[in-house]
């Protein structure tokens, strides 16, 4: 592996008072990667996001961001990095593309070319035509998607996004979905922080799972949903195929249902498994090979809903 | 980025609301005064009012006088007290310290843009106090409080000392509402907060039990402006006020600035 680490923690840690809120944690983020960052709430992911952004200060560890350390060096790294952190934050009493045009001149931008880019980034997220509308009129979907223009202002090489789909309806979170798989393909790097288990596994590569602020998972997304080693066969003829399968060497049923059964094949093949069947006279509609879904991972590895603390 | 705080500043219809309101108090007392000729008797009742009525040349300072003792610090203090606290509470801060603003330069340019609201509203209403006691009054050479009279190049440039002092200890008020307000994440506790440390400091200094510590009060030497108006003009307690509010505005810089500068921002 020749990728280059875009984002690196190293034994990272923040207490709150007596609180661990992140334990030692290490994350690696490659150029490229679309990274899942899940976790039960309370369980650090915002406090992680915050530290990578220099909002707060770590209590022990390191933090490179693009090679250069965080918070000491954040002024020469952070200007490639767009995010979205815990929700829009918008002045109501201005329009959207105001507010775009106040924060772009905060950082050390030139203005020359601030207009198109605020032009190109409304356009990005489908809020071109808001006109002088206020922020405080705007739809929470509306907010969100201002949020992300304001993230891709700059035209970042990493976006941090913590949950930038939990407020969007249906629609709003396939085309948020859309979009950051779109930003993926153009070469940005995206760190991004989950509840949904589908969506992580639908858009991200790589994912680390944290619980009670340690790291209990990080690897390839495909690596992570595994296969489990069980067959589900689907068919009408259920009696016939546990007879033939029970008589079979190696394969062990393991369950039935009304419909299904799931079976352990032992050192048999999934497709000597299906010729065995359909030799015989059983009618299989569906033969699939089971993966682990993120669900089961995560919910394997974290604790139990608990909720330390509102804080993500 | 203390352009972009003075461009926000003057674009937000509150500033001129604020100030609208500021100036809107002395044309109210002006008014009275005018229809009724009826002043306070002299020595009691806000400084100079009962000037005033002979002489409009006094109405800026008079105005100033007015609102200083309450209006203006509140006024003061809610747009400092939301200097920071209320980036926090739009949930605009952590963005813009991400953009990155270094915490420093944002500060700085909170501080410059509070102390632009303080002298645009001293400023204004002392220019409208100005035209305003013109037109009702009518300018004529001014008698001193002390007695002899004072010509009209000198009444400019004792009312622009009394601007420059109000405006200095108008200072003092907004970076102790400043610091507050890197303390918390919501505006009204920041303005609260100063608001408690000037109320504490005006009752302090009435009370005989505290004259031990009254001549550090933050509060003690704002309307020492009076003295610009004698002739000759009593500097003391004029340069101790200017002294007096320096310090305050240094400790509460210093203090929001270590504050700002280490804490986590969670808003």
């Amino acid at each position: 592996m020749t990728a280059t680490a875009i984002i690196s923690t190293r034994g990272l840690t923040k207490a709150f008072g007596p609180r661990l809120a992140v334990a030692d944690l290490n994350l690696t983020v490659n150029e490229g990667d679309v990274f899942g960052f899940l976790g039960p709430n309370g369980s650090g992911k915002t406090t992680t996001l915050r530290m990578l952004l220099g909002l707060v200060y770590a209590t022990s560890g390191t933090i490179e961001l693009f090679g250069h350390r965080i918070p000491r060096d954040a002024s020469l790294v952070l200007g490639k990095v767009g995010a979205l952190i815990e929700g829009p934050g918008f002045y109501p009493h201005r329009s959207g593309p105001a507010n775009l045009d106040l924060v772009d001149s905060a950082g050390s931008n030139s203005g020359r070319d601030r207009k198109s880019r605020i032009d190109e980034a409304l356009e990005r997220v489908g809020l071109a035509d808001s006109g002088r509308l206020k922020v405080g009129a705007y739809s929470t979907g509306m907010r969100q998607r201002l949020a992300l223009a304001a993230a891709l202002l700059r035209r970042p090489r990493l976006l941090v996004l913590d949950e930038p789909t939990a407020p969007l309806d249906p629609h709003g979170a396939r085309s948020m979905r859309d979009l950051i798989a779109e930003l993926a393909s153009d070469g940005v790097t995206v760190l991004l922080s989950s509840h949904l288990l589908s969506e992580v596994e639908t858009i991200c590569n790589r994912a680390a799972i944290v619980d009670r602020g340690r790291l209990v998972a990080q690897d390839e997304v495909a690596r992570l949903l595994a296969p489990t080693g069980q067959l589900w066969i689907t068919t009408p003829d259920l009696d016939k195929a546990e007879t033939l399968l029970r008589r079979a060497e190696g394969p062990n049923i393991t369950e039935r249902t009304t419909e299904r059964l799931a079976l352990d094949p032992g050192n048999m093949s999934p497709d000597a498994v299906n010729e065995l069947l359909v030799c015989s006279g059983v009618r299989v509609l569906e033969l699939t090979i089971e993966r682990a879904t993120l669900e089961d991972i995560f919910l394997r590895l974290t604790a139990d809903g608990r909720d330390v603390d509102d804080r993500g | 980025m203390i352009a972009v705080e003075l461009r926000k500043l003057v674009t937000r219809p509150r500033t001129w609301v604020s100030i609208a309101m500021l100036t809107a108090l002395p044309l109210i007392v002006a008014a009275f005064l005018r229809v009724t000729g009826i002043g306070p008797r002299p020595g009691q009742g806000p400084a100079f009012l009962s000037q005033v009525l002979h002489n409009g040349a006094l109405f800026p300072a008079a105005a100033l006088a007015l609102i200083l003792p309450v209006f203006l610090p509140v006024a003061v203090s809610v747009v400092a007290g939301d200097s920071i606290a209320g980036e926090a509470n739009f949930g605009t801060l952590r963005y813009l310290l991400a953009r990155p603003v270094s915490r420093t330069r944002l500060l700085v340019a909170k501080v410059t843009a509070s102390a632009a609201f303080v002298f645009l509203a001293v400023l204004i209403v002392a220019a409208v106090g100005f035209a305003a006691g013109a037109w009702l009054f009518g300018i004529k050479p001014l008698p001193s409080i002390s007695g002899q009279s004072i010509g009209a190049q000198d009444a400019t440039w004792r009312t622009a000392v009394t601007v420059l002092y109000v405006g200095f200890s108008m200072l003092g008020v907004g970076t102790v509402a400043i610091f507050f307000s890197t303390l918390t994440d919501s505006p009204l506790a920041a303005a609260l907060g100063a608001l408690a440390v000037l109320v504490t400091s005006q009752v302090l200094d009435l009370i005989d039990a505290a004259s031990a510590v009254q001549p550090y009060l933050p509060t003690h030497y704002w309307l020492a402006f009076v003295d610009l108006f004698r002739n000759p003009v009593l500097w003391h307690d004029v340069v101790r006020g200017f002294g007096i509010q320096a310090v305050y505005l240094l400790v509460a810089l210093g203090a929001a600035w270590a504050n700002f500068t280490t804490k986590d921002i969670t808003s």
